[in-house]
Parts: C-alpha cells; sequence; structure tokens
C-alpha cells in the first residue's frame, strides 16, 4: 500500500488506479477518482552525473523564487505530460507556499464554452476578487475600477462600503458579469470590443485587486506579501485563431498584469523571434525519453533504451500488487507511449481491460500486444495520404517539416523529444503503419510472363 | 432488400462497450454509421438497460449544460452525437472533459472516420480522455436476384428472337450462352452453346469461325467448371487449331483468350499463358486482352504464394470493351482473393463488398459470394458466411455448419450425396473441411469416410470421358495421399504419395514441388525423417525454379522439423529457420508466414526449444490477430497453452486456454471448445492448490 490507498489486487481494481487523470494535490475537495490520489505521484527520473541540471519542474521553481516582480512563466509540454499534476504540486511545493499565496484558476471549473483574451484576464480577476473578498478594503483606487467596469457594461451604480470589507455591490457586479459572459454571445463580443477600445480597464481593476490584497497580506507576518496566480488550462486553447488572440495579439495585456503567474501554455503556441524575451520563460515538459533517434528502424522495441523502462515499472508498482501485470506488459507499453504518461496509463488500462474482458486474471504480454493492435487500428482512423508522409518524415528525419506540423504534437501523432536538444518522432504506436507506407513508395519490379 | 446486421466483431466490441458503460465512470466513443445505430443500441441495451437514444447537442452551451447535468448525477448514462457543424460543442466539450468522469458514464456516438477526425482535431484534450474506442462494422446480407433474368440475359433472348441470317443467329447463340454464363447458370449454357455450334459448323467465312471458336472457348470454359479438365483441354485445342484459319490481327486476340481459358494446376496453363505473353508483346494487343493475361498471371501468382508478383498485375488500372460490369466484378474478385491471401482481410472484405455490389449481389453459382464467403469465415463471421454462401455453395455451408458445431457424421452424410461425390473439384474442399476437424484425429469411422469421400470422387474422375490431363492426376494422388494421414492408413498413402511424385517427375514437373512435400508430410508423420528429407530437397529445388513460394515455405518447414527430429545441430537448424523466414517474407503475404509459422510450431514437439514452438506459435497470433482472424488466433494459443504446460507454467497456459475459450465462444465456433475445456482441466490440476482453488 502507498498512502491512502491500497495497491489494485486485481484486473478490475488496477483498470480504476491506471485511469490516465492528473493528480490531484489539493485536496479541496474529495478526489475525482482513486487514480487522483497523490500519492501515486513519482518523481520523473532525472541525469546522473556529478553535475546535473535541474528538472524542469525544478528549474520553474527555482525561476519563479528569483524572478522580479509580477513576472510571467509558462508552462508548455505534450498532451498527457503530466502538466496539470505538476501544476498541482506546485500549488503545495513548500518552497513556494512560504514566498507567495497561491491562487489556482482552472479554466474548466467556470461554465463557460470559449474563451478570449478578456475573458481569461476578467477570470484572472474574478479569481483574486473571489480567493480574498472578505478581506481586502474596497480603497477608493479599488471603487473607481469597479466603477468604470461597471458604467462600461452596465448602467452605473452606486458603491457602498462597509467597514473596509469589499461591498455586495462589487460581488454582485462579478457574478453578473460572470453570467453574461456565460449566456451571452452579444455580451461576450461586446466585452472584447471593450477590450479593444478601452483597453485599460480590466487592467486597472487587476492591478487594483492586486494592491488591496498585497496591502492585506502585508499586515501579517506570518503570510506571505505576494500572490502567484497558477493558470492551468490554457493548453486546451486549440483554435489557432484563438491562439492567435490570446498568446500573440493581446499577449501584452496578459504580460502587463501586474501579479506573478505561471500559465499552461499550447504546444502549438510557439513565441516567435519579437517575443524572445519571453521564450526563456517557458519551461517545457518532455516526456521521459524511452527511444533513440531510429530513422532506419519500424519496431519501437528495438529503438527503445532498456534502461529508462524502470520509471515505468515504479509507477506501476505504486498502484498495483506485484504479478497482476506482467513486467514485459509495462515495457511494451512504456514504450509504445513514447514516454507520454496518459498514453502509458492509457495503453496499459486498454491491456488491463482487454484481458479482464477475455476472463484471464493478470496482464500478460500476449494481451497487452492484441491490445496494442488495437490501440494502433484506433489511432490510425482518420489518418489520411498527407498525415503519413508527414509522420513518414518526421520519423525520418526527426523534424518537423513545416511550422504548421505542430498541430500534430496537440494530437499526439508526433512527440516532442529532449537530449539536450529538441527533437521530434512520430508516435511509435503508428511505427508498423509508417513502415508499410514506405514500403509501398518503393515500387516493386515489373513482373515476369508466366 | 439488404438487411444491416451486426457482425460477431460488432457484439464483441459493444460487450465492452456496456463494460464501460457499467463502470463508475467512463467516455466512451462509438464511431457507428447512422444506420447500423439502432442495430447496435438495442444490443446494447441487454446489458445497460435504460440506455437513452444520442442526443444531438446542438451548440457548446447545449454540449456544457449536458456536462455540467451529467457530472451531478450518477446513476444516468449520457449519450450525445454530435451536430453537422461540431467546432463549437467541440470546443466547449474540450475545455470541460473533466467532468466527463466525474458522473455517470457518457458514450459519444461518431457516424464515420471523419467525425472521429474532427473530434481529435478540435478537442484533442478530451479525446485523449477517452476511456475506450470502438469502431463498429455491420454488414449487408446480399440482395437476392430478383425473380426474373437479368437485364443481359433478357436483351440476349431478345436479340435472338430476331436474329435472321446465319451469322446473327450464331452471334445470338453466343450472347445468350455467355449471359446464362455470367449469371451461374452453366448447364443451359452448355446447351446453347452446343446449338450455337451447330449452327457455325463448317463455317464457310472468317466471322462464323471467330464465333465458332469462341463458342467453343465458352464451352472450355463451363467444362473446366465442371471439373471436366480432360474435356476442356480438348474443346480448347480444338478452338486453337481453328484459329489457324484467321488472319493474325484475328486470330492473335483469339489465341490469348484460349490461353488465358486453358486449364491448368494452380487455375491456370503456364505454358500456354506464356505464349499468350510472348504474342502480346511481339505483336501487341488491345488494353482489354492485355487485361485478361495480367489477371490470369496474378490467378497464377496468387496461387503459388507469390503475392509480390500479383501486385502490380493487380494494382493496374483494367479496361474492358464488353459486359464492363461483370469483368470487372470478376477482376475485384481476383483482387479480394489476393488481398485475402496477402492477410490484408478488411481490405479483402471491402473489396469483395464493392464486387458483389457492381453485379447487385451474389447470384447463385457466382464465385464472387465464394471469395466473400470465405473472407467471412477468416474473420470468424460465420453467420455472415452463410448468408453469403446460401444454397448453392454447398461446401461453404457445410464449412459454416462445421464451425458453428454441427458433428462431423451428420456433415459427412449431406457430403455423400450423389451429386457432391461427382463434383471432382470437391476432393480438397472435402478434405479441408475434414482434415483441421479435431475429432479427425480420433475418429477412425470419419477417417474411413473422408477416405471413401475422396475415393468416389477419384472414380467419377475417371468416368469422365476423354483424355485425362496429368496434372489433375498427380493432384489428385496428392489427395488421396493426405486422405489417408491418420496412423491407420499411412503407409497407403505413403504409397499414393510416391506414385504421384513419381507421375509428377515423369509427366508435369510443375507439380513436383507439391507432390514432393505431400510425401514429405506424410513420412514425417510416419517417423521417416531421412526420406522425408529426400523428398524436401527434390520438392524444395522444384518449388524454387517454378516460383512457388507457398510450397517452398512448406517444404523448407518440413526439412526444419526433420532435423530436429534427426536431433541436427544448432547451427544447421537456425541457418534453416533463417531461410524459412527469408521465404515466408518473399512471398509478400503476412498470411502464409502465419500459417507456415503456425504449423510448424503445431508440428514440433512440445519440448522443441529450437527453434521455439512457443514463440513460433505467439509470432503467428500476432500476424493473424492483425489481419484479424480471430479463430487463428486462438488455434496459436492453443499451441501455446500446450508448450507451456509442457514446460510447467500452468497458471500461464490456463490463461492462454481461457482467452482462446472465450473468444471462440463469442464466435459461436465449437469444435475445438471441447479439447481446450479439456486441456484447461488439465492445466488446472498442475496449478498449486492456491491458484488451484481460484481457477
Amino acid at each position: 500500500m502507498v498512502g491512502s490507498v491500497p495497491k489494485a489486487r486485481n484486473l478490475s481494481e488496477a483498470y480504476r488506479v491506471l485511469d490516465p487523470r492528473p493528480l490531484d494535490f489539493s485536496s479541496r475537495r474529495g478526489l475525482d477518482s482513486v487514480a487522483s490520489d497523490p500519492s501515486f505521484y513519482t518523481p520523473a527520473p532525472t541525469p546522473q552525473g556529478a553535475v546535473r541540471p535541474p528538472s524542469p519542474i525544478d528549474g520553474l521553481i527555482r525561476a519563479i523564487r528569483l524572478a522580479s516582480r509580477y513576472e510571467k512563466h509558462f508552462l508548455c509540454g505534450h498532451v498527457g505530460s503530466g502538466k496539470s499534476t505538476e501544476l498541482s504540486k506546485l500549488a503545495v511545493n513548500p518552497d513556494i507556499k512560504k514566498r507567495f499565496e497561491v491562487v489556482s484558476l482552472r479554466i474548466e471549473e467556470h461554465e463557460w464554452a470559449t474563451l478570449d483574451s478578456m475573458q481569461l484576464r476578467f477570470l484572472i480577476a474574478e479569481a483574486i476578487f473571489r480567493r480574498y473578498k472578505q478581506e481586502i478594503t474596497a480603497d477608493e483606487r479599488l471603487m473607481r475600477s469597479f466603477s468604470a467596469l461597471s458604467n462600461a457594461i452596465f448602467q452605473p451604480m452606486g458603491l457602498v462600503t462597509a467597514d473596509g470589507s469589499a461591498s455586495l455591490e462589487f460581488d454582485l457586479l462579478i457574478v453578473k458579469l460572470k453570467q453574461e459572459l456565460k449566456l451571452s454571445d452579444k455580451a461576450r463580443r461586446q466585452f472584447r470590443e471593450l477590450g479593444e477600445t478601452n483597453r485599460s480597464l480590466l487592467q486597472d481593476l487587476q492591478t487594483a485587486l492586486t494592491g488591496a490584497v498585497e496591502a492585506q497580506l502585508s499586515m501579517h507576518q506570518d503570510r506571505p506579501d505576494r500572490m502567484l496566480i497558477l493558470v492551468d488550462d490554457l493548453d486546451k486553447v486549440r483554435n489557432p485563431e484563438h491562439q492567435k488572440e490570446i498568446f500573440d495579439t493581446n499577449l501584452g495585456a496578459i504580460l502587463a498584469m501586474s501579479v506573478d503567474m505561471v500559465l499552461t501554455l499550447p504546444t502549438g503556441v510557439l513565441f516567435g523571434e519579437n517575443r524572445a524575451e519571453i521564450r526563456s520563460s517557458v519551461t517545457h515538459l518532455y516526456p521521459p525519453r524511452v527511444l533513440r533517434k531510429s530513422p532506419d528502424c519500424f519496431d519501437p522495441d528495438r529503438a527503445a533504451f532498456p534502461d529508462r523502462l524502470a520509471y515505468f515499472q515504479d509507477l506501476v508498482d505504486h498502484r498495483i500488487e506485484p504479478g497482476l501485470i506482467d513486467p514485459e506488459a509495462i515495457r511494451l507499453a512504456a514504450i509504445h507511449s513514447g514516454g507520454v504518461l496518459r498514453d502509458f496509463f492509457r495503453l496499459l488500462r486498454a491491456g488491463v481491460d482487454l484481458a479482464d474482458f477475455n476472463g484471464l486474471d493478470r496482464l500478460d504480454l500476449v494481451a497487452m500486444r492484441i491490445a496494442l493492435d488495437e490501440a494502433r487500428r484506433n489511432e490510425s482512423i482518420g489518418l489520411y495520404t498527407p498525415d503519413y508522409e508527414t509522420l513518414l518524415q518526421v520519423h525520418l528525419t526527426n523534424e518537423l517539416p513545416r511550422p504548421e506540423d505542430r498541430r500534430l504534437l496537440d494530437l499526439a501523432r508526433v512527440i516532442e523529444c529532449y537530449n539536450g536538444s529538441v527533437w521530434f518522432e512520430a508516435n511509435p504506436i503508428l511505427w508498423p503503419l509508417l513502415e508499410e507506407r514506405s514500403k509501398k513508395n518503393v515500387r516493386p519490379a515489373p513482373a515476369q510472363g508466366g | 432488400m439488404s438487411d444491416l446486421r451486426l457482425l460477431k466483431a460488432d457484439e464483441e466490441q459493444l460487450a465492452r462497450v456496456a463494460r464501460w458503460l457499467a463502470s463508475e465512470s467512463a467516455f466512451v466513443l462509438i464511431q457507428c454509421a447512422p444506420a447500423l445505430r439502432p442495430l447496435a443500441i438495442d444490443h446494447l441495451r441487454r446489458g445497460v438497460p435504460g440506455l437513452h437514444e444520442p442526443v444531438e447537442m446542438t451548440d457548446g452551451r447545449a454540449m456544457l449544460g449536458a456536462l455540467l447535468a451529467q457530472s451531478q448525477q450518477h446513476e444516468r448514462r449520457l449519450c450525445f452525437s454530435l451536430p453537422p457543424h461540431p467546432e463549437g460543442v467541440l470546443e466547449a466539450l474540450n475545455w470541460h472533459r473533466e467532468k466527463l468522469l466525474r458522473g455517470a458514464p457518457v458514450a459519444l456516438w461518431l457516424r464515420d472516420e471523419d467525425e472521429v477526425r474532427t473530434l481529435r482535431h478540435v478537442a484533442p484534450d478530451a479525446f485523449s480522455f477517452r476511456s475506450g474506442m470502438v469502431a463498429l462494422q455491420g454488414a449487408v446480407t446480399p440482395s437476392a436476384i430478383p425473380a426474373g433474368e437479368s437485364e443481359a440475359l433478357a436483351l440476349a433472348r431478345r436479340q435472338h428472337k430476331k436474329a435472321k441470317t446465319r451469322q446473327d443467329k450464331a452471334r445470338a447463340q453466343l450472347n445468350l450462352a455467355e449471359a446464362l454464363w455470367m449469371v451461374g447458370r452453366d448447364e443451359e449454357a452448355v446447351l446453347e452453346v452446343q446449338k450455337g455450334l451447330q449452327i457455325t459448323a463448317y463455317a464457310a467465312d472468317d466471322a462464323l469461325s471467330r464465333i465458332e471458336i469462341l463458342l467453343l472457348r465458352l464451352l472450355g470454359i463451363l467444362r473446366k467448371q465442371q471439373g471436366r479438365f480432360g474435356s476442356a483441354e480438348q474443346v480448347l485445342e480444338q478452338a486453337n487449331e481453328l484459329t489457324w484459319r484467321l488472319p493474325v490481327t484475328q486470330s492473335n486476340p483469339l489465341k490469348i483468350h484460349l490461353a488465358t481459358a486453358s486449364p491448368g494446376p494452380y487455375g491456370v496453363n503456364r505454358r500456354r499463358l506464356a505464349e499468350a505473353s510472348e504474342l502480346a508483346q511481339r505483336y501487341g494487343i488491345a488494353p482489354e486482352d492485355r487485361a485478361l493475361i495480367e489477371l490470369r498471371l496474378a490467378e497464377f501468382f496468387i496461387h503459388a504464394g507469390d503475392l509480390k508478383q500479383a501486385a502490380p498485375l493487380i494494382e493496374r488500372p483494367k479496361t474492358y470493351r464488353v459486359h464492363q460490369a461483370f469483368n470487372e466484378s470478376i477482376f475485384m474478385d481476383v483482387k479480394t482473393e489476393w488481398l485475402r491471401q496477402a492477410g490484408r482481410l478488411r481490405e479483402a472484405l471491402a473489396e469483395g463488398e464493392r464486387a458483389l455490389g457492381l453485379l447487385g449481389g451474389a447470384e447463385d453459382g457466382s464465385s464472387l459470394g465464394y471469395t466473400q464467403a470465405l473472407c467471412w469465415i477468416d474473420a470468424g463471421e460465420i453467420d455472415q458466411a452463410r448468408l453469403v454462401a446460401r444454397h448453392w455453395h454447398l461446401w461453404l455451408t457445410l464449412a459454416c455448419e462445421a464451425l458453428q458445431g454441427k458433428p462431423p457424421q451428420e456433415l459427412v452424410g449431406a457430403i455423400l450425396n450423389d451429386d457432391i461425390r461427382s463434383d471432382t473439384s470437391g476432393a480438397p474442399l472435402y478434405l479441408q473441411l475434414f482434415a483441421d476437424h479435431p475429432a479427425f484425429e480420433t475418429d477412425e469411422r470419419l477417417q474411413a469416410r473422408v477416405i471413401q469421400g475422396v475415393e468416389d470422387a477419384w472414380l467419377a474422375y475417371q468416368k469422365q470421358e476423354g483424355e485425362k490431363p496429368a496434372w489433375f492426376h498427380v493432384r489428385f494422388l496428392g489427395y488421396r495421399a493426405l486422405a489417408r494421414s491418420a496412423p491407420a492408413w499411412r503407409k497407403e498413402g505413403i504409397a499414393l504419395a510416391r506414385q504421384g511424385l513419381e507421375l509428377a517427375r515423369a509427366e508435369h514437373d510443375e507439380l513436383v514441388a507439391e507432390a514432393g512435400r505431400v510425401l514429405a508430410d506424410l513420412l514425417l508423420l510416419d517417423g521417416e525423417y531421412a526420406e522425408a528429407l529426400a523428398a524436401v530437397v527434390e520438392g524444395e529445388a522444384a518449388a524454387s525454379t517454378g516460383g512457388y513460394l507457398k510450397e517452398r515455405c512448406r517444404l523448407l518447414a518440413n526439412r526444419l522439423l526433420a532435423q530436429v527430429a534427426l536431433e541436427a545441430s544448432a547451427a544447421e537448424i537456425e541457418v534453416s529457420l533463417e531461410i524459412l523466414r527469408a521465404v515466408c517474407k518473399m512471398t509478400g503475404s503476412t498470411r502464409i508466414e502465419a500459417e507456415i509459422l503456425r504449423d510448424l510450431a503445431r508440428r514440433l514437439p512440445s519440448q522443441t526449444r529450437l527453434p521455439d514452438r512457443l514463440a513460433l506459435a505467439e509470432e503467428a497470433m500476432t500476424l493473424f490477430a492483425a489481419m484479424p482472424m480471430p479463430i487463428e488466433v486462438s488455434l496459436c494459443m492453443e499451441i501455446q497453452g500446450d508448450t507451456l504446460v509442457h514446460r510447467g507454467l500452468f497458471a500461464d497456459a490456463l490463461g492462454r486456454y481461457q482467452a482462446a475459450v472465450t473468444s471462440m465462444e463469442r464466435r459461436g465456433v465449437v469444435p475445438w471448445l471441447a479439447r481446450l475445456r479439456a486441456k484447461m482441466a488439465t492445466a488446472t490440476v498442475g496449478l498449486p492448490p492456491r491458484q488451484h482453488a481460484h481457477a
């Protein structure tokens, strides 16, 4: 047993604990699933040697600690690489908690179907307000900001304060605005237009809020005097137009917000040369490397680093009783996931499900292979010739042919790897299909007559 | 009217969906054509009562509302589908993917691959949260041909009525006979050909001579289809003689047509086909005639197991001047068989469906239904195979009944019907039906009846008029020999096999490879390893020269078996294994490779480590699983189980047997179940007491 959760003793229990959801360190409410138990956390393998670079997350923590005020940090990584888990863990990191009051914002928790940069900034301000509304004093600046926002969107309202606490009217304004933005396309459009015509509106509100909160925090010696906002789910901005709107056109407005932040970033967003200063603020989470560059080989088994696979055995050992899953099945799942954690759990879980479905009492290599074949077939759905050509090229060159091919990272068709420099690899589960494709590209000799 | 139905593979997938939907939380993707959805939901409701029809989400807000509601409750499953422009819905789904797994299970019904692709592109995070994904295939029962006659036949009859001149009548007779042949009414076609030949007798002009040749060609094809190869050869030779009357521009295409119709082992007469190819190269030919040569060559290469050589012949586009749909469907049938032999079963089924669709369904007597039915049997879809095969394809119907559990004794009774006994092409099918049946190994009465059936076919063949081609005699000796593979009759079988090899050497060297392999098979069973090796050497040389890759693979497998039995050195065995693998790869067929490895694994003694019996069976199983051929997968698991029992790994063996039984039970495949269950009981005895209690 590890932590609070007993290890799985049969395939049915194994299926539950292998659920590839982020681990939840927040304990704000009950866990969504036993698989989210933070006691399952297993640190990623670190390079050996006398002088080791910090892990990406350690590097991020150091950067946050050493940064000047109101810095913005970005966390980027492959779908399923563990960003949400690491962000959740960051929120409870003792070093961070010593220096910052952490405010977590998860877009998913807000009942909005769409998101643009104005809405994002509003949500950030709203998160701050919601957390500290009972504590902060409504000073003149804050009142002025709220009034300006209210006047711009709704009719003018008189704001009344009582005994230095934020007024009920502020609360009502926020709730009302949030509801409008949730339900009304027109409201969202107007809000967006407001951002274009009056850029300082939300900025002023957020600055005033931060000022009020920091003033409050400074009155307590046992509390940090700064906030750190952790914004998760921004990596789910998948539409290229929305990505441009938030992370390019209006990025300046986010950068100008007077609060320290860590934001997740979609893999499709690459800060260009005019954003060189921000690029250094991006932390990449790469999957643990399990494969070598292998342009001449289409068998992931032959391309695997055998000594890198112990980590994945550990991940399973934390959750499952020994003997329930054949170590070879774990090895296969790890290799075919390319090291991407969610894919590793998903493949292993598929094997467990298949074994259970067929009346077996453990997952062996045979069932795992059949599960992998099935996963490969499912992965190939919707792949057309141009996709195969691109993926083949990625496999042969370990490069992305064109900038727009970064979309393949979002689709989990390509994995972004790192061994001192960044390179790319086609999802190893697709390699046998790419091999068939590469053979078709070589035409057979003409047939001889009978 | 065609009926849409769920396949066994679909039911299996739905059983998994039902498990997911019965769990605490799940996000399930179901790719299912809208027409099949009602059947799928009905089927799912058996395991998941109260499942509602999928609700189409109109926009992002509706999607969010549904997810919010679903995340709050733990009883009712949510089924939904996407609207025609789903981007807003998918965006909301992607943002709120966490809610998918908070409440009771959620199922998203996707119409087709394009919707899956769109989901992946617009909502990749939600996609990555899936608990599982299935794709339902469904199948259509081929539509019955409406009562009455096909258009081509009706047209031919009208032309026949209107014909006035001798030439017109002869032409109309030919058209009528062809139309009858194309719909499988062979007996009637023969009668019309004979009437036509009466009209063209003593033809005085080129036009009539040409029609006479074509009539004779058609008669040759009909005889060939009836298994009357001697008569077929005779008629085609007669036609060939007539071509010399015609100018070269007319005779050359006819010679090509006659050559492609000539019977021979493996479907074609290689010598005649080579002559036709030479003619074509020297004089040039019309595209449709080239198509015919390429088709026959492809058929030969498929039979010989050289699918790489067949590939370019299949892939080149074909054009046909007449009977476009019919000729195209024949080509597609050959392509279906090529794909089937290559181990590309899904593509074969799709191609076969297209071929059947071209002709509006499987005609009674049509070979199209035959290939398609074989594909369905390979895929473990026995019910569907029976629907496609219908009553004309008796052999296939019997094969299906055998797979679904009809006792072999009852099947033999059906086979002893007079009509079947006289069908000489029945012999190989007869063997196929019973040789792999578990009962054949131990039931001596069944063995005797199989032998009798093959002998009856042999006698019927001997009674046919005309000179018999030597090649068929050689093959029949092989059938008769293999029917006697059981210990009680094996010596007789070996004697027959020796006869077959001698005759092949003397009369038809194309068949030395096959005859040598048959002899080697029987000698190995009888423990005559040294003599088996000699037969292998001779056969392999012939196979290599003639390009018979499948036979060559079988012979090389026999060599390995002999070497293992004679305790050859590890180095020798490894070299033989490497050569075998290389030749398997040369075929370009994963199916041939899988069959060879499976057979080798099955025939190796349980204790064999080099080659590793277990590894061979696993390798074969992986290849079969990819095709997919679930019955073969189960049989490979059985071999693995046997090996593991021998190695004392009873728990692992039990797992293999259990998986094989579960798969066969799901497919309704019966013959091996009793044997597998008996093996499970034996393996359970070998378990330690604690595991014993759990097994």
